[in-house]
C-alpha cells in the first residue's frame, strides 16, 4: 500500500458540466438526486443560464433545476420514494418535455439504482426520463460521473424518421457562436446542438446526414458517437477551430464531408482579408510574449494554439515539439477493467503555481477553475462558456491579452 | 406531496469549510468525494456575491477526492496521506478536517486519523459535516464547537473589555464582511475590544483568546445558542443574546441599549451618541419620506422578503416599522424551530394585528403560486433566482441572500444606522430600475 504523503486539491466530477449544458435547453428539467449541498453548483448553472439569456437578448427566466434533498433518514430507508415524488411533482407543476436525473455521492453510495425507478415512472409520466449516473460507485468502472454508454441520456428524446430535408448536426457546446456565424454563410441546413438549443433540435438529430463535432467535451463526444452507433449518423470529429490554420482545416473537413470541397473558399477569403491587418498588428504586439496556459486537458492545447498563432511563446505544461492540431478523441471504449488513467488531473494548483513562480511568465491564461491565488502578474481568467473559435475568436483573444499586457506595462500598444 | 428542493441557498453542512476559510491562518482539509468543494464554492462564494476565494478555498482546497477504490478498502489512509501532504505544502496554524457524505456513510474513523497527528503536536481538529445531516448553518456551528472543544485552551487571564462576536455565518451570508465591520464599529464605540474571529483582522491566535473574553455576544435569532451554552460551560463566560440583527435606527437603538449594561460607555454619552446618529438618519429619511409614501401605481404594492429567518426578521422590521412599507407575504427558506416560535412572535412585525407568519419555501414554483394568490405587485428581496419572478409579476427585486449570482459584494452592509439608509437607497433605486 502506498503510504507516501499525497497533496491533492479539489477535483471535479464530470456530471455537473453535462447537467449545466442540458439545463440551458428549453423544456428540459434537471433533477439532482442528492443532498442539498450537491446542488450548490445550481447557483453557477443559473448564473450561466441568466448570462446566456442576456447575451442572446432573451427574456429572463430560471432554468428548471431541482434537488431531491436527501437527508439521513432517506439514506437509511432508501431514497427511491423521494425520487418518485420529485419526478411526479416536476411533471405536474412544470410539464417539461424531458427530465434528466443526475446522481451524486449521496444517492449512489446507497446503491440506489435510478434507472429502474425511471422505467417504473415512465408509465405515469409520458415524457422522456433519463439519467446521468454516478460512476464513482459503479462496479468495475472508473469514471467521473457520466456514463453515457450504459445509460443513453438521449435515447427517448430523439424521434427518428421525421426527416425534413437534408441537414447536418453541429455539436458546439462552447457557448460562443464564432464558428456558427461562418457556417451560416453557406447554403447547407444545419441542426444546432448547442447551449440554449431547442428541444426540437434534439428530437431530429438522428435523421441528420452527419454530425460535426466542434467541441470535444465528454457530452459532445458521447452524443456524436451514440448517434453513429445507434442511428448510423456518420460522426466527423473536427480540428478545434482555434486560430486561423485550424479554422481553415476545420471548415475544409466539413466541406469535404458534405461533398462540396469548395464550399467555404469564398467565406475564408473574405475572412482572411477582413482580419489580416488586425492579426498583423496583434502579432506585432504579442511577439514572444511568454504566456502560460493553465487549463484542463484539451483546453490547454487550444489556448496554446491561439498563443502560437499570435506569435506568443506558450510555456509550462506544454511540451516542445507537440503537434498543435488536436482532434477530439473518440470516447474510450474500455473493457470491464476500465480505462487505465483516472480522470483527475495529476497536477494541482499548488504544483502549477510553483512552476509559474519559479519562472514567471508575462501572462497567465486560466480556464481551470477559479484563480486560487493572487498571482501578482497579468491574469486572464476565462469561464467555461468561452471559446475563442475562428477568426473573430482569435482576434478577441489577442486583443484581450494585449489589453492586459499593456495595462501592466509589459508591452506597448 | 412534498416538492423537490429548488435553488434556495441552504447548501449543506460541508459548506462550513468556508467558516474555516474565513479564519486567517486556518486551512480546511476536506475528506470527501470529488467536486464537493467546487460545488460548494460555486454556491457559497463564486455565485454568491462573487466573494472570490481565500488562498485555500475553491479549487485549491486540500481534498482527497475519495473514489470507489478507496471506499472499498477504507479511506482513512488516503486522509492520513492528504494530511501529511497538506502539512508539508501549506503551512498553517490550524487545520480543520471536514467530512462529506460518502466517507460518513461508509463510517470512516476520521477522529482516529486526526488523533495520530494531534499526538505529534499538529494543531488539527476533525468535524463531522455530512451533507445529509444538516445545512450550512448547522455545519458552521459544528465547526465552531469542534474548534472550541478540541483546540481552544482555557482558561486564560481575563480581559474584561474583550468581547467575542458571534452569529454571522461567513460566506453563506454574502454581506457577512460588511455586517461584521458594522457591528465591530458599534461595539468599539461602546468601549469593547472586539475579538475578530472571522474575516479581516481574524487570526488563530484570536481564537485562543476566546476564553479570556468578558462577554460573548450572539446576534442571531437562534442559530448559535448551543455554542453560547458551550462557551458558558467550558470557559465560564456569560453571553448576551440579541435575536434581531440591527437594521436602521430603531433596531440599532434596541441593540445598543441591550448591550449598554455590559458596556464601558456611560449612559449619558451613549444616549447622546445614539441621539446624534438618529438625528442624522432622520435628516436623510425625512428628505425622502415622500418617495415612500407617494402613491404611484407603477410601483410595487408591498415587499416580500425571501431569505433565512434572521434576514426576514431584521429586514421586514425595518421596511415596515421605519420605512412604512406595506408587508406582503414573507418567505423563509428553513423552518422556525418550534421552541423558538415564541421568540419569533415577540420580535416579528405585526400584520393585521398578528405577528407576521412567514411561509416556508422549498421552490420558486411555490413562491410563484403564493404571489399569484396575493395578487399584487411585489418588491422581492431575496436571492438571484427570484429576480425572474419579480419581472414576471411586474415588481422589483433587490438581492439580499444566497445565492447572489449577479452582484459583487465586498463590505456592503444593511446593518446599523448607515445600513438602513443604504437599504432605503437601494430599494428606491431598484424600484426605479436603477440597479
Amino acid at each position: 500500500m502506498d503510504e507516501r504523503p499525497s497533496f491533492r486539491q479539489c477535483g471535479r466530477c464530470a456530471a455537473p458540466p453535462v447537467l449545466k449544458v442540458l439545463s440551458t435547453y428549453d423544456e428540459i428539467a434537471v433533477l439532482l438526486h442528492s443532498g442539498a449541498g450537491c446542488s450548490g453548483s445550481f447557483a453557477d448553472f443559473q448564473r450561466a443560464f441568466h448570462q446566456g439569456l442576456r447575451k442572446r437578448g432573451l427574456p429572463l427566466r430560471n432554468a428548471l433545476l431541482f434537488s431531491t434533498d436527501l437527508r439521513e433518514i432517506d439514506l437509511v430507508c432508501g431514497p427511491e420514494d423521494k425520487l418518485r415524488q420529485a419526478l411526479r411533482w416536476i411533471w405536474e407543476h412544470h410539464h417539461p418535455r424531458a427530465i434528466v436525473v443526475g446522481a451524486s455521492c449521496g444517492s449512489s453510495i446507497t446503491g440506489s439504482d435510478i434507472q429502474p425507478v425511471l422505467e417504473e415512472m415512465q408509465g405515469e409520466i409520458p415524457i422522456p426520463l433519463s439519467t446521468i449516473v454516478c460512476e464513482l460507485y459503479g462496479k468495475k468502472r472508473w469514471g467521473g460521473g457520466f456514463d453515457g454508454e450504459r445509460y443513453p441520456v438521449f435515447r427517448d428524446m430523439v424521434r427518428p424518421g421525421t426527416r425534413q430535408g437534408e441537414f447536418y448536426n453541429i455539436i458546439d457546446f462552447s457557448g460562443g457562436d464564432d464558428l456558427q456565424r461562418l457556417l451560416r454563410r453557406v447554403p447547407v441546413q444545419w441542426n444546432w446542438i448547442t447551449r440554449f438549443g431547442t428541444y426540437a433540435s434534439l428530437e431530429r438529430m438522428a435523421d441528420a446526414r452527419g454530425t460535426f463535432r466542434i467541441t470535444a467535451d465528454r457530452l459532445s463526444n458521447y452524443l456524436a458517437e451514440w448517434l453513429e452507433t445507434r442511428y448510423g449518423v456518420p460522426d466527423h470529429p473536427l480540428h478545434a477551430p482555434c486560430g486561423v490554420q485550424a479554422t481553415r482545416a476545420c471548415l475544409r473537413e466539413i466541406a469535404s464531408a458534405v461533398g462540396q470541397p469548395y464550399l467555404f473558399d469564398a467565406v475564408l477569403a473574405e475572412e482572411d482579408s477582413r482580419w489580416q491587418s488586425s492579426l498583423e498588428s496583434l502579432r506585432g504586439q504579442l511577439r514572444d510574449v511568454r504566456s502560460y496556459p493553465w487549463a484542463m486537458g484539451l483546453a490547454t492545447r487550444k489556448l496554446a494554439l491561439l498563443m502560437r498563432e499570435l506569435g506568443m511563446a506558450p510555456l509550462g505544461a506544454i511540451e516542445e515539439g507537440d503537434v498543435w492540431q488536436e482532434r477530439p478523441r473518440r470516447p474510450r471504449r474500455h473493457g470491464p477493467a476500465g480505462p487505465r488513467r483516472p480522470h483527475f488531473r495529476p497536477r494541482g494548483p499548488c504544483d502549477i503555481l510553483q512552476e509559474i513562480q519559479s519562472d514567471p511568465p508575462d501572462l497567465v491564461v486560466m480556464q481551470a477553475g477559479p484563480p486560487s491565488v493572487s498571482l501578482q502578474m497579468p491574469l486572464l481568467w476565462l469561464d467555461d462558456e468561452q471559446e475563442f473559435f475562428a477568426y473573430d475568436g482569435l482576434v478577441r483573444f489577442g486583443q484581450k491579452a494585449a489589453g492586459l499586457l499593456s495595462r501592466s506595462g509589459r508591452i506597448l500598444v | 406531496m412534498n416538492p423537490p428542493l429548488g435553488v434556495i441557498g441552504n447548501f449543506c453542512a460541508l459548506g462550513a469549510q468556508y467558516t474555516v476559510n474565513a479564519i486567517a491562518g486556518a486551512v480546511p482539509i476536506v475528506h470527501s468525494g470529488a467536486a464537493c468543494c467546487l460545488r460548494l464554492y460555486e454556491g457559497l462564494s463564486g455565485a454568491n456575491g462573487c466573494q472570490g476565494q481565500s488562498p485555500m478555498g475553491g479549487s485549491a482546497t486540500p481534498n482527497d477526492n475519495i473514489h470507489r477504490h478507496s471506499l472499498v478498502r477504507g479511506s482513512e489512509e488516503d486522509l492520513g496521506r492528504l494530511i501529511e501532504g497538506t502539512l508539508r505544502a501549506v503551512p498553517a496554524e490550524l487545520y480543520v478536517v471536514l467530512t462529506g457524505c460518502n466517507v460518513e456513510v461508509v463510517g470512516d474513523d476520521v477522529e482516529s486519523v486526526v488523533r495520530r497527528f494531534q499526538a505529534q503536536g499538529v494543531p488539527i481538529v476533525a468535524v463531522s459535516t455530512p451533507g445529509f445531516k444538516g445545512d450550512v448553518q448547522a455545519g458552521h456551528e459544528w465547526v465552531v464547537q469542534s474548534i472550541l472543544r478540541k483546540f481552544v485552551r482555557g482558561p486564560r487571564s481575563q480581559e474584561p473589555r474583550l468581547l467575542n462576536l458571534w452569529g454571522v455565518v461567513p460566506y453563506w451570508d454574502p454581506f457577512w464582511s460588511g455586517n461584521l465591520e458594522t457591528l465591530i464599529a458599534l461595539l468599539e464605540h461602546l468601549g469593547f475590544q472586539v475579538n475578530r474571529l472571522f474575516g479581516f483582522g481574524s487570526s488563530v491566535e484570536n481564537w485562543q483568546r476566546i476564553p479570556a473574553a468578558g462577554l460573548n455576544l450572539l446576534v442571531s435569532p437562534w442559530s448559535g445558542l448551543e455554542t453560547m451554552e458551550l462557551l458558558r460551560r467550558r470557559f465560564g463566560t456569560p453571553f448576551l443574546h440579541c435575536p434581531v440583527p440591527p437594521v436602521g435606527a430603531r433596531d440599532t437603538r434596541l441593540f445598543l441599549e441591550r448591550i449598554a449594561p455590559y458596556a464601558f460607555l456611560a449612559d449619558k454619552p451613549l444616549q447622546t451618541w445614539i441621539h446624534n446618529e438618529e438625528s442624522r438618519c432622520q435628516y436623510y429619511l425625512e428628505r425622502v419620506a415622500h418617495l415612500f409614501s407617494h402613491y404611484d401605481d407603477s410601483q410595487p404594492d408591498g415587499f416580500c422578503v425571501v431569505a433565512d429567518a434572521s434576514k426576514v426578521l431584521s429586514l421586514s422590521r425595518f421596511l415596515s416599522g421605519e420605512l412604512g412599507l406595506t408587508p406582503g407575504p414573507q418567505f423563509i427558506t428553513a423552518p422556525i424551530p418550534e421552541r423558538f416560535q415564541e421568540l419569533w412572535n415577540q420580535f416579528a412585525p405585526t400584520q393585521a394585528r398578528h405577528p407576521l407568519t412567514p411561509i416556508l419555501l422549498r421552490t420558486n414554483f411555490q413562491l410563484e403560486q403564493e404571489l399569484r394568490s396575493w395578487g399584487r405587485r411585489p418588491f422581492l428581496l431575496g436571492n438571484s433566482e427570484v429576480r425572474a419572478l419579480a419581472q414576471q409579476f411586474c415588481g422589483a427585486f433587490l438581492g439580499v441572500s444566497a445565492p447572489l449570482e449577479d452582484q459583487l459584494v465586498m463590505n456592503h452592509s444593511y446593518w446599523g444606522w448607515n445600513g438602513g439608509l443604504r437599504l432605503a437607497e437601494d430599494l428606491y433605486t431598484t424600484m426605479m430600475g436603477g440597479l
